[in-house]
């Protein structure tokens, strides 16, 4: 038996989906959360008459006339799919919105229970409402829920097995709407909000009037004020990166690189008969280059934390209302802020919530500019940067997230113009949730669950890189093994030697570690971190300060790595700004759906990463030394180049634009005359 | 006989990652233990194609003419 969960988004629909089947999706109190239909078994003990039961969660919708492609995803389920039960989740706080959609779902004829959820909220608001009173109204059974304490999960669960073959008589039926005239869909829209707004008063007593402004809009007007709460979000975003980076993070990051450099000596002293190759490729190779991503857990992990205690007490959807004005100054919709603040965590869900966006080509540019945000698979890159080069300063990290709404920003005007696209009038209406005491137990699950899928990528993706790079750097061409000190005749050398020399006009020097490092980081990032314990044989990047013994005696990191300051923030920069990984890549192809636009992304992404990498080193060299940095020559020729492509395209474009224009006025001239 | 040991351990070990990479990106999943996702990011089913304008129900305030295919 199949259960379809709808409902208006951020009514509670993955959150009762994952107490019922036992399943972890991710949750997060703004739409484009949930963006494709899933499906799971309920657990046995909700199925009381033993059928199985598969509960289907579907993306968020307030219609079934869909503007997203995710609403689709719904409209087109329970229209086409038809699912035995509809189980419709209605956000009890918001009775007159959700009934909208509640009544289009009851006219499809399949059996529906209506979960009225966030019932707690509305008894701390004083706001109550009869569903004895509701179910007569619209036919229909109506269960009060509390997803988040999985209060009432039974009840709506038995109520909709009891309905399995059932019809379903809806109370409201609108036929005979010519769907082609937009004014008359309009009519039958307010006619049925007529009908819903005339249930409400029935059912529902409010002690609080929406009118009535309250300690929660005062704060509101605060945090969402252009200018005080943009200062406020970066002021947030340099804490939570401060207790991250710089001080809970590395406390626990230190216990953990102990343990780490403990094992790793313990194994090398067990492998002390061993083959040298072998030694070489089980404790720097694996221990050390596996080792020195997970040391940068602890860190990631207390982000993660942050993040999702800001994300559970409201604030979150704050910082996307602040920063929506911004960005759609730009032409983004400003619904584009939602896939960026996700892409924080992750590029692919970021790029996946554009679908939330419904004009193609402002979809596309998210899609494209998502990236841009540094995600959780920078962070060990971030943090091994500033670490190594800024004394551990947290000001790197909240910068690269500021540098990256910059680009975001720039790269959307460009976007635009190339597009031969106008900046048009976008809205943007997200819902506000409720201020509320984060959860310190939901945020150490999600912490938690982030934390492992973090350990599991480390095991997998890295350590298959890791012993990859460790054993081309350990073999020349010749399959002989090569001599300590020698590695720049390797097989690793060589293959990455070409790519060094582009990457000079950013660091200064030919430097065929970082050049690996770079490329393996497009298998995922934290290889960057992986590849470079390997290449420079360091295992330890979280104490520091330990690092001044190295080999060589006296060497830091920095003197190890041979860069500079401003050679280290130009290619953290490249790294950061550059395609982030090939699974991403595929999220743009799969969201782009259009071979051109991805080429354009990806084309764009590499420029932008590579100009901004090269800007940093010379203009920062120049200030430094008084003298530009090594390939000032050949990178300012790339990026020369770069620009006279882009202005051959936007002049291309403006061509185009101008023929367009110059025959419309022709043909309009020809009809009047 | 260390070597062996140690041959023996790495294999399984990379040959267990190799079999969970191809086990999982084979059911769909986009990246492996992405430290967002969860193994979330499976590649999406077929989207439904875009309803005609006709069929929305909401007017729009703006004066676009953002419905149609836009390349």
């Amino acid at each position: 038996m199949r259960i379809a969960f709808a409902g208006n988004p951020n009514s509670g629909k993955t959150t009762m989906y994952n107490a019922l089947t036992g399943r972890n999706e991710r949750v997060g109190n703004w739409a484009g959360v949930t963006v494709e239909k899933k499906e799971a078994a309920i657990k046995k003990n909700y199925c009381a008459g033993g059928e199985e039961l598969v509960a289907v969660d579907l993306p968020g919708a307030y219609s079934m006339s869909p503007f997203t492609s995710e609403e689709s995803i719904t409209s087109s389920y329970v229209r086409n799919e038809r699912p035995d039960v509809i189980i419709n989740i209605v956000d009890a706080t918001n009775l007159s919105r959700s009934l909208f959609f509640t009544t289009q779902l009851l006219e499809l004829g399949v059996p529906v229970v209506v979960a009225l959820n966030k019932s707690d909220i509305n008894e701390k608001k004083g706001t109550s409402i009869d569903s004895v009173a509701l179910s007569d109204q619209l036919g229909c059974p109506v269960v009060n829920t509390v997803s988040t304490s999985a209060c009432g999960l039974e009840e709506v669960v038995q109520a909709a097995v009891s309905l399995k073959g059932k019809s379903q008589k809806a109370p409201y039926v609108q036929t005979g709407v010519d769907l082609t005239d937009k004014h008359e869909v309009e009519k039958a829209d307010r006619r049925r909000f007529e009908f819903v707004n005339r249930i409400v008063p029935k059912v529902e007593t409010r002690r609080t009037l929406t009118k009535e402004r309250n300690v929660q809009d005062r704060i509101d007007n605060i945090l969402t004020n252009p200018v005080i709460g943009l200062i406020i979000f970066a002021g947030v975003m340099f804490l939570v990166f401060q207790i991250s980076q710089a001080w809970a993070g590395p406390w626990f990051a230190d216990l953990l690189t102990g343990r780490i450099d403990a094992f790793g000596e313990a194994v090398g002293g067990w492998m002390e008969s061993s083959s040298p190759f072998l030694q070489s490729l089980v404790v720097d190779g694996i221990i050390g280059g596996v080792g020195a991503v997970i040391g940068f857990l602890p860190l990631v992990m207390v982000m993660y934390f942050l993040i999702a205690l800001l994300e559970d007490c409201g604030y979150m959807a704050r910082a996307t209302v602040v920063l929506d004005p911004i960005f759609k100054k730009v032409g983004l919709s400003g619904k584009s802020v939602i896939p960026f603040i996700i892409g924080t965590g992750c590029a692919i869900p970021g790029v996946m919530a554009c679908r939330t966006i419904r004009n193609e080509r402002e979809r596309r540019a998210t899609a494209m500019l998502t990236s841009f945000m540094p995600c959780g698979a920078k962070l060990p890159v971030i943090a091994l940067f500033a670490g190594a080069f800024f004394a551990d300063a947290s000001w790197v990290g909240t910068l690269m997230y500021f540098v990256g709404i910059f680009l975001i920003l720039a790269c959307a005007l460009l976007v635009n113009t190339l597009a031969g696209y106008k900046v048009r009038k976008s809205y943007f209406i997200i819902e506000l949730p409720e201020y509320k005491t984060p959860s310190l137990i939901r945020a150490f699950y999600s912490m938690c669950g982030r934390g492992w899928a973090y350990i599991v990528k480390a095991g997998t993706i890295i350590l298959v890189c890791n012993t990859l790079v460790q054993i081309m750097q350990s073999f020349n061409w010749q399959l002989q093994v090569v001599e300590e000190g020698m590695e720049n005749t390797s097989i690793l050398a060589s293959v990455a030697g070409p790519f060094a020399y582009l990457l000079i006009p950013i660091v200064g020097f030919h430097a065929w570690q970082l050049a690996a490092a770079a490329v393996t980081g497009f298998i995922a990032k934290e290889n960057v971190v992986g590849t470079l314990a390997v290449c420079y044989g360091i295992s330890n990047f979280i104490n520091t300060d330990e690092l001044a013994l190295m080999d060589g005696a006296g060497s830091s990191v920095a003197a190890v790595f041979g860069l500079t300051k401003a050679a280290a923030l130009a290619y953290l920069m490249f790294n950061l700004f550059t395609p982030p990984c090939f699974a991403a890549i595929g999220a743009m192809n799969s969201e782009m759906k259009s071979a051109k636009w991805l080429w354009g992304g990806i084309g764009l992404q590499l420029g932008v990463g590579y100009a901004a990498g090269f800007l940093v080193y010379q203009i920062g060299t120049l200030a430094a030394t008084g003298t530009v940095g090594g390939g000032f020559v050949p990178g300012l020729t790339a990026v020369l180049a770069m620009a006279a492509v882009i202005i051959y395209l936007i002049r291309r474009t403006n061509r185009r634009l101008a023929a367009e224009y110059e025959l419309e006025s022709n043909s309009a001239s020809r009809s009047a005359a | 006989m260390t070597d062996i040991i140690v041959v023996v351990i790495l294999a399984v070990l990379i040959g267990a990652a190799l079999r969970y990479i191809i086990k999982s990106k084979k059911s769909g999943a986009r990246c492996i233990g992405c430290s967002a996702c969860e193994c979330h990011c499976k590649h999406p089913q077929k989207t439904p194609e875009k309803p005609p304008m006709a069929q929305r129900a909401h007017s729009e305030q703006s004066p676009c003419r953002c419905h149609g295919d836009e390349k």
